[in-house]
């Protein structure tokens, strides 16, 4: 078997192992799981049909049998059955889209956020990216293809985010440059900062509370309507042109994020949102969009001091709130989202057409559609079934992670 | 601020001794011999049309006596509430109960109006103090509101239903309160104004060591009239250009924005002010020269010996959460309050600081000035309307009167007693504490 758009060294000697493992059980057990019945040769031109038991599109529907025929890394086709002649046919159980994880960090170096200063409207989570971050292997091999990264918290207008696939090329890494402008409403911001060190400490400054926080908002915001040479993006953002994520995780800090979102009318989506199974009602009047941060399962209190409610997603989710979960371990986490009452029907699309939908990227990622990327993941099963384990993610039509024995 | 509550807390004396020490016991028995007198009252109560709002239901509460904070106590009284306000007040003979009222009857208890607190910290989350510069107009603290959180659900069990919330003293100006109610609800419901309050302390915590100025305190003086004259002088723009006197529009400064309604008088400075010379300097600067509406929220040591000074401007005392002082001229321990009432002034009331003294202990503070020589009379005053008439609210909270706001508390006796306790606390009609229902959670 061979690889295509190999572009980590570590993946190849991992995944040639895999291979070679795999290859000798699928020759013991003579292929009663479904493994890969050719190897798809998907570089450049090549078309491939991927032929399921069952496809969960994401979207909600679910085609059973069905098949995807893909072209230059495209959905080009979907149907029960289609049947396209001299192309290379992969045969599978069952066919997922892509993990779209909405809140992500990886890749884009933990300790590079500014300490300088506290609006930071213009600086780039992109410009950072390390392409060859092994976080980017391990989150793939767990199903996700592309990531939303974002800018640490210790600012108050922390910069853009960019959506970024966990495999490929790096031509066709980068889904979105500038999905949106990261701005912290809770404490993080006041937590480097103080009024009474060194006099020439550059943390010396504010904000080192919320009201602080509050504040250095409202003054950026107020200052970007009259001021010609105000930075693009807060120009952008006060235009409407450019979406705004906020960090929020404790209830107050949710409400003042509305406060802020009321008072210079732009429209937030929040990240963390620990606390927002208590105003679920307002979020959804608001259609105030939410990206969880994880929910660690047996714990009530998350950062912050919040009290969490393992029961977060499916709140939401009767609320009529739009939502995804983000954090890694997608599937794990939805499955967990199910067992605290969310309905199976919208649980893969929490981990998949939410999250694009929600970082308006859908146009590419989140579903198994005509004419999206080829970002594809297939499975031994039900993605719901805590047993179901992965066999190969795909991404822009290439198997960049293929799991021995599955 | 914890080695100052501990001091505090240190110098509280044991409950027995202050229970001693206190006037005799507004009990029930009292009330009934009192009732004869109150029947002759002239009192009529008046009804009104309302729509009927599930949410808010009409009741009607039997009272054996309602303190009112607003004349004599209503002896065997009714209270009927309709859309979260008070519809009728009078004794039994003079409201009748309308169809359709739920009766809740505290024959054998006594009915007051919600506890007003004029200073303090715990209606939201801890972020009390942004400390980098001196004064701060740009900051306001209802963005951090968690209404009925763990201190206000025992607040509401000691009776106290609305409070002045308001950032710290580790500045100058440490920016813009909320008054807010301690009862359940999202954040709009629960505030009754915002901006409510500017923050201000004088000295006695703010004092810089950085090397800014206002270590001292000609220095912090210096930086309070310098913020406020700016703020002036903004507001005196948009005065003129809203008057139409000028037709140059003023551009909108958020920092200071906030000064519109207090330069206009629509709402208080709270001022953390307490020693003689230091009250002095607030008179002086806030009152004589800006102009504007004072509370003295604190006012302890040695100011009451200004008191004519302060009368004269008729400005009001929130004393707290410190109650005495040891006089060195004669030796003795003078309660604050009671020196102030001695001095012949009224518009005086007790605070907490809380958490310095916890929210609950509100009526505590009270109990505390009357054991130094205040009333009874005044202290059940002092808690209720006298705050709310120095935060500017007492036309919605502070006493039982038709069309304020339904919060009442319902005591097994007078409330200034720490022997009784609360046992129900309506918030805008809606009970939010009962002690059938609930833990007794103080």
């Amino acid at each position: 078997m061979k690889i295509t758009q190999m572009t980590i060294t570590k993946t190849l000697v991992r995944t040639t192992l895999m291979k070679a493992v795999a290859i000798v059980f699928a020759i013991g057990c003579g292929s009663t799981v479904s493994v890969i019945a050719d190897e798809p040769e998907v570089s450049g031109d090549k078309t491939v049909l991927i032929k399921a038991e069952v496809i969960h599109t994401g979207t909600g529907e679910i085609l059973r049998p069905g098949c995807v025929l893909i072209r230059d890394g495209k959905i080009v086709e979907i149907g029960e059955s289609l049947s396209v002649e001299g192309v290379k046919v992969v045969e599978v159980k069952s066919l997922i889209p892509g993990l779209v994880d909405a809140a992500s960090r990886i890749g884009a170096g933990r300790l590079d956020d500014e300490r300088t200063d506290e609006i930071t409207p213009d600086l780039a989570s992109v410009s950072i990216v390390d392409w060859k971050d092994i976080d980017f292997l391990q989150q793939l091999s767990g199903g996700t293809t592309c990531v939303h990264l974002t800018p640490g918290t210790s600012n108050v207008v922390a910069g853009l985010t960019s959506a970024v696939k966990t495999a490929g090329t790096i031509d066709r890494r980068i889904v979105a440059e500038r999905t949106g402008l990261a701005i912290s409403v809770c404490s993080d911001p006041a937590s480097g900062n103080n009024a009474r060190s060194r006099p020439d400490s550059i943390y010396i400054r504010q904000p080192t509370n919320r009201m602080g926080v509050v504040w250095m908002l409202r003054n950026a915001f107020h200052a970007t309507q009259n001021d010609k040479f105000a930075s693009p993006a807060m120009k952008d953002v006060t235009a409407g042109t450019l979406p705004v994520f906020a960090v929020s995780r404790t209830q107050h800090d949710i409400q003042a994020l509305m406060t802020l979102a009321d008072e210079f009318s732009f429209h937030p989506t929040l990240i963390g949102g620990q606390e927002c199974w208590k105003v679920t009602d307002e979020i959804a009047e608001r259609k105030m969009s939410v990206i969880l941060q994880r929910v660690i399962p047996g714990s009530s209190r998350g950062d912050e001091r919040t009290r969490i409610s393992a029961d977060m997603a499916a709140r939401l989710n009767k609320s009529g709130a739009t939502f995804c979960l983000s954090g890694g371990d997608l599937l794990d986490q939805m499955r967990f989202a199910v067992r605290f009452g969310l309905p199976a029907e919208s649980a893969l699309a929490s981990i998949t057409a939410s999250p694009a939908a929600i970082l308006k990227i859908d146009d590419r990622v989140g579903s198994i559609v005509v004419g999206k990327d080829a970002d594809l993941v297939a499975m031994t099963g039900d993605p719901l079934e805590f047993s179901t384990a992965i066999q190969w993610v795909m991404v822009d039509g290439a198997i960049q992670f293929e799991q021995a024995g599955n | 601020m914890i080695a100052v509550c501990h001091f505090l807390r240190s110098q509280l004396l044991p409950l027995s001794v202050i229970v001693s020490g206190l006037i005799p016991i507004s009990g029930l028995a009292r009330a009934q011999d009192e009732a004869a007198a109150v029947a002759a009252s002239e009192s009529s109560p008046v009804t009104a049309e309302v729509v009927q709002d599930v949410s808010k239901p009409k009741l009607a509460i039997k009272v054996g006596k309602i303190i009112t904070s607003a004349g004599d106590p209503i002896v065997n009284g009714i209270i009927l509430v309709s859309e979260g306000n008070i519809e009728a007040i009078g004794t039994s003979t003079e409201v009748v109960i309308p169809e359709g009222y739920e009766v809740i009857d505290h024959s054998d208890k006594f009915a007051m109006p919600g506890l007003v607190e004029a200073h303090s910290h715990v209606g939201g989350s801890g972020d009390l103090n942004e400390m980098v510069y001196q004064t701060n107009p740009e900051l306001r603290n209802w963005d951090q509101i968690i209404p009925h959180n763990d201190d206000l659900k025992v607040a509401v069990a000691g009776g106290v239903t609305t409070i002045c919330f308001i950032p710290g003293s580790g500045t100058n100006m440490g920016g813009w309160g909320a008054l807010m109610k301690t009862g359940p609800g999202k954040p709009e419901d629960v505030i009754i104004r915002a901006p409510g309050v500017l923050k201000i302390a004088q000295s006695g915590n703010p004092e810089r060591q950085g090397g800014e100025v206002g270590s001292g305190r000609m220095g912090m003086n210096h930086v309070i009239r310098q913020q406020l004259e700016m703020g002036r002088i903004y507001v005196n723009q948009w005065d003129l250009y809203e008057s139409g006197k000028t037709e140059v529009k003023p551009e909108v400064n958020l920092r200071l924005e906030y000064f519109k309604p207090l330069f206009r008088r629509e709402i208080p400075v709270v001022v953390h002010t307490q020693a003689y010379q230091v009250v002095q300097s607030t008179l002086r600067i806030l009152h004589d020269e800006m102009n504007l509406r004072v509370v003295i929220d604190h006012g302890t040591f040695d100011s009451y010996k200004l008191t004519e000074e302060i009368q004269k401007r008729d400005i009001p005392v929130m004393a707290g959460p410190r109650g005495f002082r040891y006089e060195p001229d004669d030796g003795q321990i003078k309660g604050i309050v009671a020196e102030y009432h001695k001095r012949g002034f009224t518009s005086l009331g007790v605070n907490t600081d809380a958490p310095v003294i916890p929210q609950e202990e509100l009526f505590f503070q009270a109990s505390m000035a009357v054991r130094y020589g205040w009333t009874e009379e005044k202290a059940l005053r002092g808690v209720t309307i006298e705050p709310a008439k120095a935060l500017m609210i007492a036309d919605r909270v502070g006493s039982l009167e038709v069309g304020k706001d339904a919060d009442i508390v319902i005591t097994t006796g007078s409330i200034i007693d720490p022997r009784n306790y609360v046992t129900q606390v309506f918030i805008d009609g809606k009970s939010v504490y009962d002690i059938r229902k609930d833990r007794r959670r103080f």
